[in-house]
């Protein structure tokens, strides 16, 4: 059965667009290096970015792979109500963009970082608990990126979903690790670009040709045969509903101002003012980013329904059952001529590595600079606390990774649960025991210690993403994992950025709280459905996530009588 | 196949509208930024190559 799914029209023509464009765009990168001259040319470069420039750089970051892979996964598996994801998106990006909500104000301030806010505006608590959520959440919702590209390659070259899958997998991080340790953002800027006009225009075609392939009104019979009325009204669907709506509007909001990535393209802007504008500008491309895909996921549903050697694999019942993932791709392998499959592997291949260059190098960047080194600068019972918390962590990640490796090879449980353990217990004390030594021998973390230890995390989370992404399957869809992991570092950095810029109570035992409560999200990508509780639906968990932060700020601000009047906002206030 | 009910079609219209906002919206975004994004590497370019000769002139002094 497989064979006959995994056909492909992926020819030599296709490999040598494919090869010529990649190499094309990574040598790009690499030239326009040379005009990186600091730190602040690095991470947001010399903040000398204009609004066209800004507004292709922020959709050529915000469009890759892994969304088109996820946005497809929802049209193919909610059909047409998943558009209401686009339209929620545009909703939260204009609120942002007309009232300069957040954005104005973090620009104006000159923070490169969202952590580096929270030290300015709480202290250094708020610093190293806010960057180790964002992190934690960063790394858990880039942890399905390997998986859902290396499933839209497999599915493009025809290979298939066994061995050549996990070859394919580790092939595509060790390039992505290559070619993250060339970045810098002046260079991602470029490469943004080049993708914004590639993929951007290929992803127009590709709709297009989709719907004249299938036709509009095929489309909607099959999502309406398929998934019933829901397939249309979002209101209507199981998934979705009032309480999806709300979040995703909060989402747009939240994640459009918040989210380090597409921060970074706005602390990048020009002045205050572009920064706004980009957020204006970016809500229609916001809004094309999910309506394209989601129309390829219904237009694959319809062709794959008409089809029944097809519609055995992806809408039968059983353990056989290919995941909703594989196809948009398989429906483009199927109708796309050669050629114009090369143009869009290339695009999606150079993507997915320009989302990991930015999130890797992001997610690292923040454990190092907002995490480790402000340890540097505290007590006997911070390098005590810094000793347990990196015991506790670095004992956790070594034992998860030891038990992927073994369980990958085929080890049974029980023995790769025992090594795990012992591997874990033994890392976490030497971690304990060594980690507040290393904090009182040196004043600071040094520059080259930051590099290495930087290089070392890209490293360790692109290991991680490659077990993660070989065992861990979404419970529900790939957006609503992403959704639910952005979540558990959203929910306490919105409030804590809001109510940090719009309201002077606001203090650092508040914003602790908000943080934490954060946590409550990490729920939501544990299989409830499997274990039988119905309710603890994702949607459930965010809200109630999401409630709690905007509480704990309030309530903790209040309850607790700040040792500091109000910090002052901005440095205008602080002068 | 069954026909489909008039209330889901009229939902399916709605939804072509915003299909077609999103895809006439996407195109003259990459018309426009596409073309004037360019002169705007250039720019950047220059912004960044004269803050450099700034820097490398105050090393020399």
């Amino acid at each position: 059965m497989e064979s006959a799914v995994f056909q492909t029209n992926f020819s030599t023509l296709d490999w040598v667009i494919a090869v010529i464009y990649l190499s094309g765009t990574v040598g790009l990168g690499i030239w326009v290096n040379r005009f990186v001259g600091s730190l602040a040319d690095f991470i947001v470069a010399g903040r000398a970015l204009r609004i066209y420039l800004a507004v292709a750089t922020m959709t050529g970051t915000e469009i890759g792979l892994v969304t088109v892979m996820y946005n497809a996964q929802e049209g193919f598996e909610r059909g047409l109500s998943a558009y209401v994801i686009g339209v929620c998106w545009f909703i939260g990006l204009l609120i942002v963009g007309l009232t300069g909500f957040i954005i104005y104000r973090l620009r104006e301030l000159e923070v490169m970082t969202i952590p580096e806010y929270y030290e300015r505006r709480y202290g250094v608590r708020a610093r190293v608990v806010g960057g180790a959520i964002l992190a934690l959440a960063g790394i858990l919702n880039m942890g399905l990126f390997l998986q859902a590209g290396a499933r839209f390659m497999t599915s493009v070259l025809g290979i298939g979903t066994g061995t050549g899958l996990k070859v394919l997998m580790t092939v595509m991080l060790v390039l992505v690790l290559i070619y993250t340790t060339l970045g810098g953002m002046v260079s991602v800027v470029i490469t943004d670009y080049i993708q914004f006009v590639v993929l951007g225009t290929s992803m127009v075609v590709a709709t297009v040709w989709a719907i004249s392939h299938v036709g509009w009104d095929e489309m909607v019979r099959a999502v309406v045969s398929h998934r019933g009325a829901a397939g249309v009204n979002p209101v209507a669907s199981e998934g979705y509903g009032w309480h999806y709506i709300l979040w995703m509007i909060y989402m747009g909001v939240a994640a459009g101002s918040l989210w380090a990535t597409a921060t970074a393209r706005a602390l990048s802007a020009r002045s205050p003012r572009v920064a706004q504008k980009l957020y204006a500008w970016s809500s229609i491309t916001f809004l094309s980013r999910v309506v394209l895909p989601v129309t390829w996921g219904a237009a694959a549903l319809a062709y794959i329904a008409a089809r029944p050697e097809l519609a055995a694999a992806f809408l039968g019942e059983g353990p056989d059952k290919l995941s909703g993932q594989y196809a948009m791709p398989v429906f483009f392998a199927h109708v796309f001529p050669s050629g114009f499959l090369g143009i869009i592997a290339a695009g999606m291949m150079a993507g997915f590595m320009s989302t990991h260059d930015s999130y890797l190098l992001c997610w690292a960047s923040v454990i190092t600079q907002d995490v480790v080194a402000p340890f540097y600068r505290v007590g006997p019972r911070g390098r005590a606390v810094a000793g347990l918390l990196s015991g506790i962590f670095g004992g956790l990640a070594v034992s998860a990774i030891i038990y992927g490796i073994l369980r990958t090879a085929g080890t049974p449980v029980w023995a790769g649960f025992l090594v795990a353990v012992l591997g874990g217990v033994t890392c976490a004390g030497w971690l304990g025991f060594r980690v507040p030594q290393v904090l009182e021998a040196a004043p600071s973390l040094p520059e080259r210690g930051r590099v290495i230890l930087t290089r070392v995390l890209i490293v360790l989370i692109g290991i991680f993403l490659l077990i993660w992404g070989l065992w861990y399957e979404a419970p529900s869809t790939l957006w609503t994992y992403m959704a639910i992991t952005g979540t558990i570092y959203l929910s306490g950095a919105f409030v804590c950025i809001a109510f940090g810029i719009y309201w002077r109570r606001a203090n650092e035992t508040g914003a602790l709280i908000a943080l934490l409560a954060g946590l409550v999200a990490v729920l939501g990508i544990l299989p409830w459905k499997d274990w039988g509780v119905e309710w603890m639906t994702e949607t459930n968990i965010a809200v109630v996530t999401i409630l709690l932060a905007a509480v704990g700020i309030v309530v903790g601000s209040l309850v607790t009588r700040p040792r500091t009047p109000p910090a002052p906002a901005s440095r205008e206030e602080a002068a | 196949m069954e026909p489909v009910p008039a209330n889901v079609q009229n939902l399916a219209w709605l939804w072509w509208l915003v299909l077609l906002a999103a895809l006439v919206g996407f195109g003259g975004m990459i018309a426009l930024c596409g073309t004037l994004g360019f002169g705007d590497i250039l720019a950047m370019f220059r912004t960044l190559d004269e803050e450099h000769a700034d820097t490398d002139r105050g090393h020399e002094t």
